[in-house]
């Protein structure tokens, strides 16, 4: 499914959720049936999460992460969602041990900002009550504010649960397109996994 | 619709029902993977085609020998084909996804029991879901005097997965299959086959002699299909007194072949004993360095930025990596000859360890000589970013002028599809194993399509230039078989339909089906 940022959500979003006072204080104060963890190496994303409050940020700093230190975290936590936002080389090892953890993946997000030719592309693969991420994204972009606040907002109204349940079993794949120009090429993804 | 996200070829889903069912009683539910959530992490690659393609039918985590016979029993039962990976993570060669959609992955991760390591005869029992960063630890925390040798991202990798796919490593031991002795292999049938000396009862020379009686087998379990190992035996170097890595540096692409025709002989003779590696500008800068900050244009990256970017981070057009090994007696006469022959080439700056303490490309180097396994090349993946890698390994003689082709073939493909040239050279004792990492945004349709033609266009000119691939990716796999001629596969066909005439083992690795 292909779908422009520009035609999609764009006012169905703006008002509530975007005007609540943080995304990360909500996610913060609704309760959910597991328990939430941010991963990240994206230092504002970490920040952010911290200054609203959210209890549990694991910020993995500017290098690879320590593959033990991964292996500890996922093995120790049952009912847990795990919301985050890497680096490509971070994620290839991240997901590798999420899986011998048998972490399950309810979502992935790609989301690269090219300079040359200026573009934004967003692809992200939902599966379960994680579909409904697809439209925040949107939303989030649409609001104008910088993509990787954008993202890190999302994330963090995912983690708050705050979205629909769906009982579907398939997996979607959506890419989000746009137009936004970037000093830098940057790459980035952001996932949910479930333990 | 169905409720599986694919089902295995030519089985239908009341049947594949009945297998999952199967399944679910030898090893209980919670080993056994269907839904969309649990098979999304099987079916993520890096290659330049859908994910998709590869998307599997089911999980299953085997624990035991005897739950792999019992799942073989099902799949010959109701044909379901299972795709074995011990750790799953040979990224630049397809991952843990299966060959072709529908497969079953039979993931061998929980059996990763460290059987034995006898210190006095330098080897190792292993089973398939150990990792390097284990055997690793197992052998510092029991301060035996040991040395293992790993490939570059190697601590989540695991011995028996890199040798069944004839990978290599940097130490003395680097060829991994040549330092193997002795595997288990549980065949289509379920019996279950002890290679060389496993096959005598009560033998203790299993993992120290290799080719027991009659044909040797081990072989044709390696980069294959005929059966599913399930311990390998790996010799393990004894730690030397003394080692001494260092580095040398050439400014320009030329140089490969000084550099070449100088090692070769110092390489065969074993002054230097190990795999010696050839880095490539962006191979080394990667690791501290992302593409968008030093070049945003369209294309290759044009020769003179890497000319800057090689100078501004103290690298070489080309980075020999190589370590002396020994007695620190030994290691001072070898040391000598090394810079003897190359203080005959002006160009060549020769660093050692002492002057390269805080240098982190120096220390991954030296590190992965020594055994110890780090992940530091994962940074290749942030060079250009989107997830996208292919390794196209062509095999050379170590000869300089070869070198030179080889590297000047894949640099002129690479920048007809707009791509970088990332490459390597593994020297052997008398080959080189060329490794290009064909890296693309696999987020971009233009440069999938780019780097899948790319990849076709280089497998057919250097096969048409007689360099065949020692390795192929999963989507790969037959296009490469193919360059080694009709009756190799001829063989290997005739093989598999002795072995396992359902056809159940991973149909489709390296082309073999039946």
């Amino acid at each position: 499914m292909k779908i422009s940022r520009r035609s999609l959500l764009k006012t169905m979003f703006a008002g509530g959720l975007l005007s609540a006072t943080s995304p990360l204080a909500l996610a913060a104060a609704t309760g959910t049936p597991y328990r939430t963890v941010l991963l990240t190496t994206s230092a504002p994303f970490a920040a952010g999460a911290r200054i609203a409050g959210h209890g549990e940020v694991v910020a993995l700093g500017h290098g690879l992460p320590d593959p033990a230190t991964l292996q500890t975290l996922f093995a120790s936590q049952s009912a847990t969602r795990w919301f985050g936002l890497v680096r490509d080389d971070a994620y290839a090892l991240l997901s590798a041990v999420a899986r011998d953890a048998g972490l399950k993946q309810l979502f992935e997000g790609q989301h690269r900002v090219d300079t040359y030719p200026s573009a934004a592309r967003h692809v992200l693969q939902s599966a379960n009550d994680m579909h409904e991420a697809v439209a925040l994204f949107d939303a989030r972009l649409a609001a104008g504010i910088g993509w990787e606040q954008a993202i890190g907002h999302t994330l963090a109204q995912l983690a708050a649960g705050a979205t629909a349940r769906s009982t579907s079993a398939e997996l979607r794949t959506t890419v989000l397109h746009d137009d936004r120009s970037s000093s830098a090429s940057r790459s980035l993804i952001s996932f949910v996994m479930e333990a | 619709m169905s409720k599986y996200i694919a089902l295995p070829k030519g089985v239908s889903e009341a049947d594949f029902d009945l297998a999952i069912a199967a399944f679910t009683k030898i090893l209980g539910a919670d080993n056994v993977l269907t839904s969309v959530e649990q098979l999304t992490p099987y079916r993520k690659t890096m290659m330049a085609v859908p994910d998709d393609s590869c998307a599997p039918s089911a999980a299953l985590i085997a624990h035991s020998v005897e739950h792999i016979q019992a799942i073989v029993e099902v799949c010959n039962r109701y044909k379901v084909p299972v795709w074995t990976i011990s750790t799953g993570k040979n990224l630049g060669y397809g991952g843990a996804a299966p060959a072709e959609r529908g497969q079953v992955v039979l993931d061998l991760k929980r059996m990763n029991r460290i059987l034995e390591v006898n210190a006095d005869l330098g080897y190792a029992l292993v089973e398939p879901g150990v990792t390097y960063q284990q055997l690793y630890d197992y052998i510092q925390e029991r301060n035996l005097p040991l040395w293992m040798s790993c490939p570059a991202p190697s601590a989540i990798a695991g011995p028996v997965g890199n040798t069944l796919d004839r990978g290599v490593g940097y130490t003395p031991y680097g060829e991994h299959f040549l330092f193997s002795c002795g595997m288990e292999v549980v065949l289509a049938s379920g019996d279950v086959l002890r290679t060389g000396m496993g096959g005598v009862p009560n033998s203790n020379t299993w993992q120290v002699f290799k080719w027991g009686y009659g044909p040797s087998l081990d072989g044709i379990f390696t980069q294959s299909n005929f059966g599913i190992v399930t311990k390998l035996g790996i010799w393990l170097m004894p730690a030397p007194p003394a080692y001494k890595p260092f580095c040398i540096r050439f400014p320009d692409e030329t140089d490969i072949v000084d550099i070449v025709e100088t090692i070769r002989p110092l390489r065969i003779s074993m002054i230097i004993p190990n795999a010696v590696v050839i880095a490539s500008t962006i191979w080394e800068a990667a690791v501290t360095v992302k593409r968008s900050d030093v070049y945003q244009g369209k294309g290759q990256i044009p020769d003179e930025v890497l000319r800057d970017l090689a100078k501004k981070n103290n690298l070489g057009a080309w980075n020999v990596y190589a370590a002396l090994y020994g007695s620190p007696e030994q290691i001072e006469v070898n040391w000598q000859i090394v810079n003897h022959f190359f203080k005959q080439h002006p160009k060549a700056i020769i660093v050692t360890e002492e002057q390269e303490r805080d240098n982190p490309v120096f220390q991954y180097r030296a590190d992965l000589m020594r055994g110890k396994p780090n992940l530091t090349e994962f940074g290749l993946y942030n060079w250009r970013g989107g997830g996208g890698s292919m390794w196209f390994a062509p095999v050379s003689q170590a000869m300089g002028s070869e070198t030179l082709k080889q590297m000047e073939m894949a640099k002129r493909i690479m920048a007809k599809h707009g791509l970088d040239y990332v490459g390597e050279f593994i020297v052997g004792w008398r080959d080189m194993h060329h490794i290009i990492d064909v890296l693309f945004d696999k987020t971009n349709p233009e440069e999938v399509k780019a780097a899948h033609a790319c990849f076709k266009e280089m497998l057919a000119e250097f096969s048409a230039a007689g360099y065949g691939n020692y390795r192929a990716n999963t989507a790969f796999m037959d296009a490469v078989a193919d360059t080694y001629g009709p009756v190799q596969r001829k063989v290997f066909q005739t093989l598999k339909r002795a072995l396992d005439p359902n056809g159940i083992l991973a149909p489709g690795k390296s082309g073999i089906r039946i």
